[in-house]
């Protein structure tokens, strides 16, 4: 379970979000919308627990974490299937995992290439395996879909759908479309703070 | 091809700039420096003279690098050792290595003065260079490697190293000829038993010209040497780290 209570975060003392409440149950799926730099970033900054709020507190109740960000944050230097193993152990042993989750996100060709052979989209699922592979009991999704055509956030959707039935997921979306295809239950940020739409 | 030609067009401007003067004593030719090149090579001391100074100087840019690396680390690591180092490093950078030279001198003694010269020079380049690299890291992937709780010996594998080798290249390549080149100035001033430093200081205290042209040319060929080999193992180093690379090696 997630946890915010009246809950407020600060970026270099300007105020993002204040006074926040928010409670997510295990397995839930909820997305989180609004205008850019309303704080939705900050939001999962705060519940990866990478950014400590100011006031309130922030109660996580999971072990693994995984993170899809806006830009895929892949090692340059790494194959696709270095990138994914990465999270596995870095090992040989893990490497057929590694290559199965690239295989799930259809990517069984581009395994050996690196992140500048391939395109937007295909660096996008190299990211998405890595968040399957890490297998992480909360997926926290920072608008991985903004960069990608809709045939292909479609597609990713419904992969992150088929995948995450046990998982928890906090989706951040400008996309109402897309919102919906993932949750149940959407906020919205306003005025610096959480609302349910 | 062309560096070849633009080679042997310089040595033909010597040769007949060496024709014109007709006086060996200021310019000897090419031919009559090459001549005591073979002379010498043939030399058991010549070798032991050549390894000597190598291992001399190369001992302390090894150490340099190896030093500059660890310093370049904890300065990065704690801010205030850097506030601390930074005016030694300035006051290391802006000395005439001259005035190093005279000093470590005074204070070690005459066999070890090229080891700590070249040391002392290269040590801000790598130092300078690799902390840039550590300083410029991307933040993103270091929050990446955070929140995927990677392994502090695969961040140091898969992140760190990686993004800093190219900084530790450039470090090295500069390095080497200043490092080289110091210590030879160390070995002429200090004038070590058995080096290449003392070979041009006799040169020149005796004025054999065709000497100090020979040994000045014998310098020459080792740095170029030493940076060839040194610069194509760093490559492929470079190479495993290429960001632009499209596969794996």
């Amino acid at each position: 379970m997630i946890e915010l209570k009246d809950v407020t975060a600060a970026y270099q003392s300007q105020t993002v979000l204040e006074h926040c409440c928010l409670t997510v149950p295990d397995k839930a799926h909820i997305s989180v919308m609004g205008p850019s730099g309303s704080g939705k970033t900050t939001l999962l900054r705060l519940i990866a627990g990478t950014l400590r709020p100011l006031s309130g507190a922030v109660q996580v109740d999971a072990k693994k974490i995984s993170y899809l960000f806006q830009e895929p944050r892949l090692l340059p230097w790494l194959s696709a299937e270095e990138n994914v193993n990465l999270v596995l152990s870095d090992r040989k042993e893990t490497l057929e995992e590694a290559r199965h989750w690239l295989e799930v996100v259809g990517l069984a060709d581009a395994m050996t290439k690196r992140p500048g052979a391939l395109s937007g989209g295909m660096r996008q699922r190299v990211a998405l395996a890595r968040a399957l592979a890490y297998g992480g009991d909360l997926l926290l999704l920072d608008e991985p879909m903004s960069a990608l055509d809709e045939a292909l956030s479609v597609q990713l959707l419904t992969l992150l759908n088929q995948y995450t039935q046990d998982k928890t997921v906090i989706f951040v979306t400008h996309s109402p479309g897309q919102a919906k295809q993932i949750s149940e239950t959407i906020y919205t940020i306003k005025n610096k703070t959480l609302e349910l739409l | 091809m062309k560096k070849l030609l633009a080679i042997l067009f310089w040595f033909g401007v010597w040769w007949a700039a060496a024709a014109a003067v007709q006086q060996p004593l200021l310019l000897p030719s090419p031919a009559v420096v090459f001549l005591r090149l073979f002379t010498l090579i043939r030399q058991p001391e010549f070798w032991e003279i050549l390894s000597m100074s190598i291992w001399s100087i190369m001992t302390g840019i090894l150490c340099a690098v190896v030093l500059g690396v660890f310093l370049a680390v904890l300065t990065c690591r704690f801010p205030l050792l850097d506030t601390m180092c930074a005016p030694v490093l300035t006051v290391v950078k802006s000395t005439p290595v001259a005035s190093f030279i005279i000093l470590v001198l005074i204070w070690i003694g005459r066999d070890r003065v090229p080891a700590v010269i070249s040391g002392l020079m290269v040590l801000p380049v790598v130092w300078n260079n690799v902390a840039a690299g550590l300083r410029n890291m991307d933040r993103d992937l270091l929050e990446m490697a955070v929140l995927y709780q990677l392994r502090p010996g695969v961040k140091l594998r898969r992140l760190y190293v990686p993004a800093v080798t190219p900084h530790f290249l450039s470090a090295v390549k500069s390095a080497i000829g200043i490092g080289w080149k110091a210590g030879i100035a160390a070995e002429v001033l200090t004038v070590p038993a058995r080096s290449i430093g003392k070979m041009i200081y006799d040169a020149k205290l005796y004025l054999e010209t065709t000497d100090l042209f020979t040994w000045t040319l014998v310098v020459i060929i080792i740095s170029l040497f030493i940076e060839k080999i040194i610069i194509a193992a760093l490559s492929r180093l470079g190479k495993r780290y290429d960001s632009e690379a499209v596969t794996a090696p």
